[in-house]
């Protein structure tokens, strides 16, 4: 189980003070938020890319705030596909694990086949599903994902929103999304939080 | 020449073709005058600029040259070198360490200016330019040839004509001169002589002096580069101080690190320096190394910071990071940067010279420069200096045409 307590961090102007949440195994959350409120920066304060400027991140009951983020065991979905040039679709994710089955990995995304396919020949819902295969092939103890739908179109994005979700599910693991977009968050979440409104310590949780 | 060829052909070929599109459907831009005043002549005059300033260093600090072709006449460069082996000598002929003085002081001054100049154009040019997809990089061009072509012919020629008077051998005797097609001269370049080293020795020192800069110089140049983009995020101004001092080297011409190298050595130990064969590589390090961070630095800026965070996020340990991420990414740059710094130690002659004139060691450069100091009535000594040029040119030639294979396709250009 994941747990913030008291999260705070400040860089130009305050972005989130006093924030908390509790995630537990299985369970998907979304945070919303304007653009600018923090929510990446929060992300990556829970998985130790940024520094907090205060309090605490536990994950299965282990103090995990000074943790380097290569240690934590927490995976990071970023906003545009972030897949190393220099190597294949297979040698991607072979960097989350390098006996993994590829093959199944692929297939459960939807990609059965790409192996060999170079990683700038695919397209941005293509890189997701790759980014996604590849975080879950490291067997994260939970999974993040700062808003992984918001560059696609339409369709794609309530395709993969959905087969995203029963993934995650199927794999039993547990994530956090933020989005600026509310109907993404719903569709995806099992309960969704205004990162907006924690300012003012008022947490607005709603249940799909 | 080929500096502004180096300078400009990136921006031509990178440049995103969307840009012209759009030119053309607007009104200032319907006539290929209009293109030209409105989108090519902004955004090429930076790079034409640049490759000017380049030019102007390069022909100003031209040693070889000068040494060899305008017999008689002096330049900055050639007066410091041809007076400078007195230097440093304690009390014997101040004058000419005043002259030195003097000219290292009014050259430097006017390098700096140039390399100030350079820099400025260099940072207006990358701010400007939309880059192309690398699939419409690789979309060969076939008008290009109309430029490249002529260029290829016009640089080519002189080498060519070194390649074949290496085998053209002039007689003299009572009955007048003729000419003959033979391999004597290469003979008497490979064959040590009483006044002069063998071929063998002077490539076998090159090659050793180019592989101990190397093993110097690229990794020198790389940590200097990864500390100016380290600084940089904290703080700029410091890093753009370190970013100049790095260029300093640029400043000095060979001649004057040669000098300067050479000093050090008097004040240091110059009997052991003089001996010591590797001396010459001090001088081949600070002059390479201002390269090697000038390729470095654009290659380590252009790596996205995500990869190295998602590899984190992946459970990558620092030392997996850097082999399986950083390593293969900067390949390309790592590679142009050695194979630059072997071709510029290998050709490296001003500052050898200098160096080594009081030693016997001798490189390819020096061992032209000897062949070409005899008199020129001796039957071999100029295809035995056109042998050893062609051996030096065609070292340096491969070593550049096999840097262009490992360039990246969207490469901004200036080395």
């Amino acid at each position: 189980m994941l747990e913030c307590k008291e999260l705070s961090k400040s860089f130009e102007k305050k972005l989130f003070t006093g924030f908390g949440l509790e995630l537990k195994p299985g369970e998907i959350i979304a945070i919303t938020g304007p653009s600018g409120c923090g929510k990446t920066t929060l992300l990556r304060t829970i998985c130790g890319l940024e520094s907090l400027d205060s309090g605490t991140v536990m994950l299965d009951n282990t103090d995990i705030t000074n943790t380097p983020a290569e240690e934590r065991g927490i995976g990071l979905i970023f906003q545009s596909p972030v897949l190393f040039p220099h190597l294949s679709v297979e040698g991607n994710l072979l960097l989350g694990d390098k006996d993994g089955d590829i093959s199944t990995a692929l297939e459960e995304v939807g990609l059965s086949g790409f192996e060999k396919r170079r990683v700038e020949s695919l397209s941005g819902g293509e890189g997701q599903r790759v980014s996604l295969a590849r975080a879950l092939l490291a067997k994260p103890k939970v999974l993040l994902l700062d808003e992984p739908f918001s560059s696609l179109d339409e369709d794609l994005s309530e395709k993969l929103v959905q087969d995203v979700r029963s993934i995650l599910k199927k794999n039993d693991c547990p994530a956090i999304l933020v989005t600026h977009n509310k109907k993404i968050a719903g569709d995806f979440a099992d309960s969704v939080i205004s990162l907006s409104n924690w300012r003012y310590h008022d947490m607005l949780v709603a249940m799909y | 020449m080929a500096l502004v060829i180096r300078f400009c052909e990136p921006v031509l070929s990178t440049l995103d073709p969307r840009l012209e599109q759009q030119m053309r459907l607007l009104p200032a831009g319907r006539t290929k005058v209009g293109r030209f005043r409105n989108l090519w002549a902004p955004l090429l005059m930076p790079s034409i600029a640049a490759a000017a300033c380049m030019t102007f260093i390069f022909s100003f600090t031209s040693f070889a040259l000068v040494k060899w072709i305008t017999l008689g006449d002096n330049t900055l460069e050639s007066v410091m070198a041809s007076v400078g082996s007195s230097a440093g000598i304690k009390d014997y002929m101040i004058s000419r360490n005043e002259i030195i003085l003097g000219a290292s002081l009014i050259q430097f001054t006017i390098l700096l200016a140039a390399l100030w100049v350079m820099s400025w154009l260099q940072q207006r040019r990358q701010a400007l330019l939309p880059q192309a997809s690398e699939a419409i990089v690789k979309t060969s061009n076939g008008k290009g040839w109309l430029i490249i072509g002529p260029g290829l012919f016009f640089a080519l020629s002189p080498l060519v004509a070194v390649l074949w008077a290496s085998f053209r051998v002039r007689h003299t005797n009572s009955t007048g001169t003729t000419y003959a097609w033979e391999t004597s001269g290469w003979e008497f370049a490979f064959t040590r002589t009483n006044s002069l080293p063998s071929g063998w020795d002077a490539l076998v020192n090159s090659l050793g002096y180019a592989g101990l800069t190397l093993i110097i110089a690229l990794p020198l140049g790389w940590i200097l580069a990864q500390t100016i983009l380290d600084v940089e995020k904290e703080r700029p101004s410091l890093a753009r101080l370190l970013d100049i001092l790095t260029m300093l080297p640029f400043a000095a011409s060979s001649v004057m690190i040669g000098l300067g190298v050479m000093l050090g050595m008097i004040r240091i130990d110059a009997e052991f320096f003089y001996s010591f064969w590797a001396t010459p590589v001090l001088a081949h390090i600070m002059i390479t190394t201002p390269f090697v961070v000038r390729i470095m630095l654009p290659a380590l800026r252009s790596i996205n910071p995500e990869y190295d965070e998602c590899a984190r996020t992946l459970g990558m340990p620092a030392w997996k990071r850097f082999f399986d991420i950083r390593l293969p990414l900067l390949r390309g740059s790592i590679l142009i940067a050695g194979i630059f710094t072997l071709a510029m130690s290998l050709g490296e002659f001003g500052a050898s010279w200098v160096v080594t004139r009081n030693s016997d060691w001798t490189t390819l450069p020096i061992m032209i420069d000897s062949l070409r100091s005899i008199p020129y009535n001796t039957t071999y000594t100029a295809p035995a200096a056109c042998a050893i040029s062609s051996v030096l040119m065609m070292i340096t030639l491969f070593l550049f045409t096999w840097a262009e294979k490992f360039r990246p396709a969207r490469d901004g250009g200036m080395f």
